[in-house]
């Protein structure tokens, strides 16, 4: 996993209360279901946070088993972990990039895909669209205000970046498109054949 | 149920020199009562020209826009008129010709034919009063901030109890907070009072309020994808739903 530090989200969710496994990936499919961490990455993540001394167990075992059968064992973060992960949270950000498959297909095209891509691009402002429709009602206003729980503040503004994030897709998709027809116009009306 | 608002294959052209420009290119669209209808689109993209189409201020090349089952390019002048003052709300944003005219007076003009000053004025206050608007009822319009002329603007079409309400931009030069508090009236206004809306944005943020979304992309207006439809994927941070 490269840029974001997978190891640093376990932790934090450490440190807001303790926690075992499997409700920890349950936590993190909630929350950063993006990240795809399955319930056996996390116990290797919960092992090397453990070696290095930033997680302990709390001695509590949680009643009912793993489906492996052993007891679940309860975590907290150490004063260590508390330490190194509000270091990490005042470390400045890495910025992720999008990784886009109509990139790509630009990137190895042939001119003759044209109305193909064309055609591709605007199926992806459709889906777009989609997936505007699927988001919540902003409140992104009250995010101001300290009655609202921090957690559900916090989520807005995750879902703001992804309404802002579609926005810059289409326009992006809008404007190639225009550029896409207008050549597929000249080409038309200055040659009989397509120029290469 | 037959929608309020009905535009079918509805195309646009202007032209430019010997260059044709084509605004809209078979727009189709249905609003109805309760619903609001976000369309976004960047600048040029052809957002007013569909909404003064809607409105009856201007005509299509071909293509047909009914209101209430009403084919608008029969209407007589006179009858536009009439559904303009009476049912058919667009959110002015440029304020009254006359500068010193107090916003009381200015959201009561449209009913002045209908209920007589007193009455227009005493409904314009109530007007105002609803959008969160009254400190402007005494003042000009050059003296309102952004957001009061946003909110006196959506005021000045509400006032005559319209079915459809057409809104061009209506957070342009507004803050996050001001944004949300102005389209949220917008939608509270179609979902209370039962009206059709149609809002025409240039951001994203401000089409989470719609009912429906649509995008206006080179004059075509873009419906979303079917979720089980095959060929565009988008996966974002946290988005199982649309894998």
């Amino acid at each position: 996993m490269s840029g974001l530090s997978t190891r640093h989200v376990v932790l934090g969710l450490l440190v807001e209360r303790p926690g075992y496994g499997y409700d920890l990936q349950q936590r993190i499919d909630a929350r950063l279901g993006f990240l795809g961490l399955s319930e056996s990455a996390v116990y290797k993540i919960l092992e090397r946070l453990e070696a290095d001394g930033w997680i302990e167990e709390t001695g509590a075992r949680r009643i009912g088993a793993t489906r492996r059968g052993a007891p679940r064992v309860m975590y907290r973060a150490t004063s260590l972990g508390r330490e190194r992960f509000r270091a990490w949270i005042a470390a400045p950000c890495e910025r992720a990039v999008l990784r886009d498959e109509l990139q790509a297909k630009l990137n190895v095209a042939e001119p003759d895909d044209l109305p193909e891509l064309l055609a591709g691009a605007e199926a992806q402002a459709r889906a777009c669209l989609a997936e505007l429709a699927t988001l919540s009602r902003p409140a992104l206003a009250s995010v101001a205000e300290p009655e609202v729980p921090w957690r559900d503040a916090a989520t807005m503004m995750v879902d703001d970046f992804r309404v802002r994030s579609l926005q810059t897709l289409v326009d992006w998709l809008d404007a190639i498109c225009e550029l896409m027809e207008e050549r597929i116009r000249r080409a038309s009306r200055s040659a009989p054949s397509v120029p290469r | 149920m037959t929608p309020l608002l009905e535009l079918r294959a509805v195309s646009r052209s202007y032209w430019r020199g010997l260059h044709e420009m084509r605004v809209l290119d078979d727009v189709s669209l249905e609003v109805h009562a309760g619903e609001m209808v976000g369309i976004y689109g960047q600048r040029g993209a052809g957002k007013t020209t569909l909404l003064r189409i809607a409105a009856g201020f201007e005509s299509p090349d071909c293509g047909t826009v009914s209101f209430a089952g009403a084919d608008l390019s029969r209407c007589s002048r006179r009858q536009l008129a009439r559904l303009h003052r009476e049912q058919i709300g667009w959110v002015e944003r440029d304020g009254p010709q006359s500068g010193d005219l107090p916003m009381r007076t200015y959201v009561a003009l449209p009913l002045y034919r209908r209920h007589g000053p007193v009455e227009a004025q005493r409904r314009a206050v109530a007007a105002l009063a609803r959008v969160g608007a009254d400190e402007a009822a005494e003042l000009p319009w050059e003296s309102l901030s952004d957001t009061a002329r946003a909110l006196v603007a959506i005021a000045h079409a509400l006032v005559r109890e319209p079915r459809l309400l057409l809104v061009d931009d209506p957070t342009a030069g507004l803050g996050i907070l001001d944004r949300e508090r102005v389209v949220g009236l917008l939608r509270s206004a179609a979902q209370d009072a039962r009206l059709a809306v149609v809002m025409a944005v240039p951001d994203m943020p401000a089409m989470l309020q719609a009912h429906e979304v649509r995008a206006l992309s080179r004059g075509r207006l873009l419906a979303p994808s079917d979720r089980e439809a095959r060929g565009a994927v988008i996966r974002f941070p946290g988005s199982q739903r649309s894998a």
